[in-house]
């Protein structure tokens, strides 16, 4: 195991071991779909692709620990394309070659999240309300850790010409803040916005990483 | 869950559905960005050294072990933009029979269907039917650059310039040496209305092309 991963398992554990402190226990489950914006960062920009992709989406499953805290699994998807104008290459052979080069990369990390939110059960009333009565504050801020596994595709196309594609696994790690905005009759959906910053590293290619920031706007829903 | 979950949830799909489509490159490529041209040349050749050049009249169409002659639009489009650029350059075109110092063959390559292009393998046999061939007494044998070029997937065809030095040919055992060579593969490249410009920028990227 790396060390940034061991770094973003040990933060991970800390951020459940706060929020786990003097809650009840509830067993909420709760979706979130989101929309993700990403704009590449790093080497990922200033090496392969440096165009923001509007191309993307996201899938969390979270259970509740306590009112603040839940944990899960994500899994997002990120598409990255970029064209470049026609320039001419010297190859290894000493050939000149001219060509439109094409970078196309597709990220999906799949991680274990969690998820904090301090204010959540902070509502007026709320504690002394069942479930179904219950009215959140109207705003309520959060941040949230991941980490896990990347699925990369690359690809540097020449023309129509594949040049060089690879598919590997990497690790990956998610950072967010965000907001909710709790709606529904008893409050118990919410729209999501956040922004967040995906460490990716990747050594292949002369690239060294596909790190990105994320702006991600979703749907949380309430499952049970 | 309720109906109006579901509901939350269909939309929510359908909406991220639509917004992870992927952008398939290929898909955004116009005939001419499809296309690659590779040059290569030979590195001891000096090519303001030489005056005089002609072309094929027909263009080689090699189909594996097959090689044909041909010259319809297309072929002389590009035989015509051939000439045009050389001239561009400083050189004179001359007929054959006027002993050119530099010869000019076109050739097309199709039914390529793997990723390896065997230099040796065609061009000899091109050479060997067309036109310079016969009168100059050279054997089959490999080219200056030897074995075979890794290049990658063929999906329609190539369309290869070789110059060959025929000025040098007595001092070299009557062995024609290919000493530039451009190759263009990819989408459209048979079309007469691009022959021109396809032409142009094997020359573009050859400056030191020039007599």
């Amino acid at each position: 195991m790396t060390t940034q991963a061991k770094y973003w398992i040990g933060c991970l554990a800390l951020l459940m071991s706060l929020g786990a402190a003097g809650q009840p226990l509830k067993k909420d489950v709760n979706l979130t779909l989101w929309y993700s914006y990403a704009m590449p960062s790093g080497g990922f920009k200033s090496d392969f692709i440096d165009r923001s992709s509007p191309r993307g989406i996201a899938l969390d499953l979270m259970w509740h620990i306590n009112t603040q805290l839940s944990m899960g699994a994500s899994v997002a998807y990120q598409d990255f394309y970029q064209k470049y104008p026609r320039a001419t290459y010297r190859t290894s052979d000493g050939a000149d070659l001219s060509a439109v080069i094409s970078h196309s990369v597709q990220t999906t990390p799949i991680l274990f999240k969690v998820r904090y939110s301090p204010l959540e059960g902070k509502g007026p009333g709320y504690e002394n309300m069942e479930k179904g009565q219950r009215r959140s504050l109207i705003v309520l801020p959060y941040g949230s850790l991941a980490a896990g596994g990347n699925l990369v595709q690359f690809e540097q196309l020449l023309g129509v010409f594949s040049n060089q594609s690879d598919i590997n696994f990497a690790f990956a790690a998610h950072a967010a803040l965000g907001a909710k905005v709790p709606f529904g009759l008893y409050r118990q959906h919410a729209v999501m916005l956040e922004a967040g910053y995906h460490l990716m590293p990747y050594n292949k290619f002369g690239v060294s990483q596909l790190n990105q920031l994320n702006i991600r706007t979703g749907i949380l829903l309430e499952l049970r | 869950m309720n109906r109006s979950l579901y509901r939350y949830v269909a939309a929510s799909l359908v909406l991220v559905a639509l917004a992870a489509c992927r952008k398939n490159p290929l898909n955004n490529l116009s005939n001419e960005e499809s296309r690659i041209y590779i040059t290569n040349r030979e590195a001891t050749a000096n090519f303001a050294s030489y005056r005089t050049f002609s072309v094929a009249d027909t263009v080689l169409v090699v189909d594996g072990n097959n090689v044909q002659s041909q010259a319809n639009a297309t072929d002389r489009a590009f035989i015509d933009a051939l000439k045009k650029y050389m001239q561009e350059r400083g050189y004179q075109l001359v007929p054959k029979a006027s002993n050119p110092e530099l010869g000019l063959q076109i050739s097309r390559i199709v039914r390529t269907s793997t990723g390896i292009v065997d230099w040796g393998g065609w061009w000899n046999n091109g050479w060997g039917a067309g036109f310079w061939g016969p009168g100059w007494g050279w054997g089959p044998g490999p080219g200056w650059w030897g074995g075979g070029v890794s290049l990658y997937q063929v999906r329609e065809g190539m369309l290869s310039m070789d110059m060959v030095d025929i000025k040098n040919a007595p001092a070299n055992g009557n062995q024609l040496r290919i000493i530039w060579n451009g190759l263009i593969r990819g989408e459209g490249i048979f079309n007469a209305n691009t022959a021109d410009s396809q032409t142009k920028q094997l020359f573009d990227q050859s400056p030191y092309l020039r007599r």
